[in-house]
């Protein structure tokens, strides 16, 4: 993905608000032998890789130093994962982004921490000289993020379906619409019983045609229950469907 | 079309003279480190890391250095410790002296002359004594160097455009080896005057001086480090953990706010230490080292929020760098390549290699385990105890300036943070 690409997809998303299981905060690089300018071109890169990742919406870097203004400054400094998982929870958000860009021994290099409130921390690094173009930086940085963005996102992926529970839902629901119709179409089947019963099938003409005309209210009754009894049927089929697959996905 | 083009070569010429301007010229480095455990005189007595702190010098320097020349014999321990490294050396005689800074001489000429900058670290460990005449002198193997001789052999004739001079004469060192008084020793103000003359240093605005030597007349080696306390302290601040202000430099300032830093738990007189260090009158912000700089070097990040009495050893137990640190600030140092490491604090150690030059090992991301190296003897307790004991950082240093009245030349402490 290109840069400017990267940079669009990026503002459609911090357009968008965030909620607390997809927004990212991506703290101001902390920066070593390396002049102010540097380490904010290979913060951007990082920003725009971070960016584009599937299930990541990240905070405005004003937003962000806009809170952590309002907040004293920085963030303290933790000296474990937990603490700094802490901090990500206490940001809104779902994961931290930390980094310090180096400009040692002669190359520029970015170190990366990813911090999840749920407790997860990895860490990665890329390198990205002088020469680089920034939208090789920007591969750099996407290469390094993923290497530790994946394991969340499988994480993830492999939780989703047991707290949804859509299977359960929509066997239970098709399971109601059907007994419904089924109900439906048994009331209509008694009805016209009783009309053919009573009324001889409200069949005002004689002879033959009468004939005709009460045989065929006859069979319309017949189909009604029929009908009735298969939605019925289907219905309880369906809705003890659900309730074993309700039960089978309880955590 | 005749205008804009004209206007394009304008703004190329421009352009070109603009980056020609401000296109910093090239630093190249040298070093030449003199080392020596043996005094002149018999009432001397031996030292015993002398040689073990030239070797260290040498690692240090020579990743760094276009040529970095050692003069020293090496003892056993040394040779092990360092193998191939012997061959490498020189006796540290006068002849091999004034020999190897000729050929450096020669060298910086011609870099010179190419519009390069060269730097010369010349570095002394070893016995160090004023003569009856007030004139102090460091023992070379076949009799003294004197103050005469450093200036005009060492100085005077230098073609280097920087020369740091960092002495480590044998009364600077800390106290764990009582080897008794020395017989006559300087007091701290004389041995500045008696080695180096400050009016006389004033004709060389281009030298920089670290210098130590302490109150006592005694030698303070320590053998849990297998070195002079000061140079440690010095080599410490030059790997990168003197760098205060994050900018990937060790200027003057900063090298003396460190090792204030680092002894200053030290309430024993005999360990207190004496320094002192003045950076080249031509350039006062001058950087002692710049890990800025392309070497074949790796880096290990201490990343904020790591924070304490740390020191990196190397798989031959030799203690390559120490410091107490801040917790709110992250700092680099560097290591040689091709080693393995530990990276270790009181209890705790994590294991870590340099495999390649430009490396950069996180220590956020280290696996701690306790620590399998046991604590020395009751004799080495003070300095173990109480070296290091106070954090180093900003804070630290923006207090200590502040204590010796003097204003930092670069304030970027506060702006560690990309704005």
């Amino acid at each position: 993905m290109s840069p400017s690409a990267s940079l669009l997809l990026m503002l459609l998303r911090v357009s968008a608000p965030c909620d607390a299981q997809t927004r990212v905060v991506l703290v101001p690089f902390e920066r070593l032998a390396l002049p102010s300018e540097d380490a904010r071109e290979l913060e951007d890169a990082t920003r725009r890789a971070v960016a584009a990742l599937p299930d990541a919406c990240l905070e405005s870097r004003e937003d962000t130093v806009a809170r952590l203004r309002g907040s004293g400054a920085s963030l303290a400094a933790c000296g474990d994962a937990e603490c700094r998982s802490a901090q990500a929870s206490a940001l809104g958000a779902r994961r931290l982004v930390r980094g310090v860009a180096l400009g040692v021994g002669g190359k520029r290099s970015v170190a990366l921490t990813v911090t999840d409130a749920k407790g997860t921390e990895t860490r990665a690094q890329f390198e990205a000289s002088a020469a680089t173009t920034p939208g090789e930086a920007d591969a750099r940085a996407r290469q390094a993020l993923q290497q530790v963005w994946s394991p969340l996102v499988t994480t993830q992926a492999v939780r989703e379906p047991q707290g949804s529970r859509v299977l359960p839902k929509v066997l239970i629901g098709a399971g109601g619409v059907a007994l419904i119709a089924g109900v439906s179409f048994g009331l209509a089947a008694r009805s016209t019983e009783s009309k053919v019963s009573r009324n001889g099938g409200e069949c005002a003409a004689a002879g033959e045609a009468f004939a005709d005309c009460f045989a065929s209210r006859l069979d319309a009754g017949r189909r009604q229950a029929r009908t009735s009894n298969v939605l019925l049927g289907v219905g309880a089929l369906l809705g003890l469907g659900g309730a074993v697959s309700f039960i089978w996905e309880l955590p | 079309m005749r205008t804009p083009s004209h206007r394009t070569l304008a703004l190329g010429v421009l352009l070109l003279a603009g980056t020609a301007a401000s296109a910093a010229p090239e630093q190249v480095h040298y070093a030449l480190i003199v080392a020596s455990n043996t005094g002149t005189e018999s009432s001397q007595a031996p030292l015993r890391y002398a040689d073990d702190d030239g070797a260290r010098y040498y690692e240090l320097f020579a990743p760094r250095s276009r040529e970095v020349v050692l003069l020293s014999v090496l003892d056993a321990d040394t040779q092990a410790l360092h193998p191939g490294l012997a061959a490498k050396t020189r006796a540290p005689t006068h002849a091999a002296l004034w020999d190897a800074l000729s050929r450096l001489n020669g060298r910086m000429a011609a870099d010179r002359a190419k519009g390069a900058v060269p730097v010369l670290s010349f570095v002394f460990v070893g016995h160090g004594k004023r003569g009856a005449a007030g004139e102090g002198s460091v023992s070379l193997l076949d009799g003294p160097l004197t103050r005469t001789e450093l200036y005009a052999r060492v100085l005077a004739p230098s073609k280097a455009s920087f020369l740091q001079l960092i002495v480590d004469a044998c009364d600077s060192y800390f106290f764990v080896h009582s080897r008794g008084a020395l017989p006559v020793g300087p007091a701290y103000a004389d041995a500045v005057k008696g080695l180096l003359g400050n009016r006389e240093l004033e004709r060389f605005p281009q030298v920089g001086v670290v210098l130590s030597t302490s109150s006592e007349q005694e030698s303070h080696e320590w053998s849990a480090i297998r070195s002079g306390v000061f140079s440690h302290m010095v080599r410490s601040a030059l790997s990168g953990a003197g760098d205060v202000n994050g900018d990937g430099k060790v200027d003057y300032a900063e090298l003396r706010a460190f090792v204030a830093a680092a002894s200053q738990g030290m309430d024993d007189v005999r360990g207190q230490s004496r320094v002192f260090i003045q950076p080249p009158a031509l350039d006062r912000a001058f950087a002692l080292t710049n890990l800025g700089d392309a070497a074949s070097l790796g880096y290990l990040l201490v990343p904020t929020g790591l924070e304490g009495r740390l020191w990196v050893e190397d798989a031959r137990g030799i203690r390559v760098v120490e410091l107490h640190k801040e917790r709110e600030r992250p700092l680099v140092v560097s290591l040689p390549v091709g080693r393995g490491y530990y990276l270790r604090t009181r209890g705790r150690e994590a294991s870590f290699a340099i495999t390649r030059a430009s490396e950069v090992v996180d220590a956020g991301g280290l696996r701690w385990n306790e620590a399998t190296v046991a604590a020395r003897g009751a004799v080495q307790d003070a300095l173990r105890d109480k070296l290091f004991s106070v954090p180093f950082g900003p804070r630290f240093y923006r207090g200590y300036m502040a204590s010796l009245g003097i204003t930092p030349s670069s304030d970027e402490a506060d702006a560690v943070l990309v704005p």
